[in-house]
């Protein structure tokens, strides 16, 4: 393997993702694209966006999803002080064990 | 609750409603309701801290001001410069009324 004098220089040289202490090629996991990285990917590689899907349970693992809030009635000021958030889908208090929304 | 504490009470919750609203609009800059929220609720805590201050004294730095000597229990003497209000409250290790 040849020396590279910095991780730049492995980016330059398309090298990609660090897995188990490991450098892979990053042109194993990238799409095609504009970028000059010569990556591809058959298609079972490439995991589908989340709209994509019907069934969270074929959510790719490892991957983290968080849904856009959007806005709604606020709770009136004195509640949202209280409980720390002054929207209620975000009011989930700890009971020891589990959240109960 | 006196109108000290209410007023106390009142900029808390405003206060706690702005800081949570802004971490919304950070992620959602052009939300017209979030915007209407904020807009709303700033000018509820502005006129609090505005009447708060105004009766009771400073609750920032920014908020205190140069009183004539003798008043609110200053101990400069007269003739002095106006003084410091900043210091002529209770600190909270000493209590108040609330």
């Amino acid at each position: 393997m040849e020396r590279y004098n910095s991780r730049y220089d492995m980016r330059r040289q398309g090298w990609g993702r660090q897995m188990n202490g490991y450098l892979t090629p990053a042109r194993s996991y990238s799409r095609d694209c504009d970028c000059g990285c010569a990556g591809s990917a058959s298609p079972e590689m490439i995991a589908p966006l989340p709209m994509e899907r019907k069934n969270i349970d074929q959510f790719p693992v490892t991957m983290a999803y968080v849904p856009w809030q959007k806005w709604h009635d606020t709770y009136d000021l004195c509640r949202g002080l209280n409980a720390g958030t002054i929207f209620p889908e975000l009011d989930k208090p700890f009971l020891c064990a589990r959240c109960v929304k | 609750m006196n109108e000290k504490c209410r007023l106390m009470q009142v900029i808390y919750e405003t206060g706690f409603a702005l800081d949570d609203a802004a971490l919304y609009l950070d992620t959602h800059p052009c939300d017209p309701e979030a915007i209407q929220f904020f807009e709303t609720t700033r000018n509820y805590y502005k006129k609090a801290v505005e009447d708060y201050t105004g009766q009771f004294g400073p609750l920032s730095h920014e908020t205190a001001r140069f009183t004539a000597p003798g008043t609110d229990g200053c101990g400069c003497q007269s003739g002095n410069m106006n003084c410091w209000n900043w210091v002529q409250d209770p600190w909270p290790w000493e209590g108040d009324d609330f």
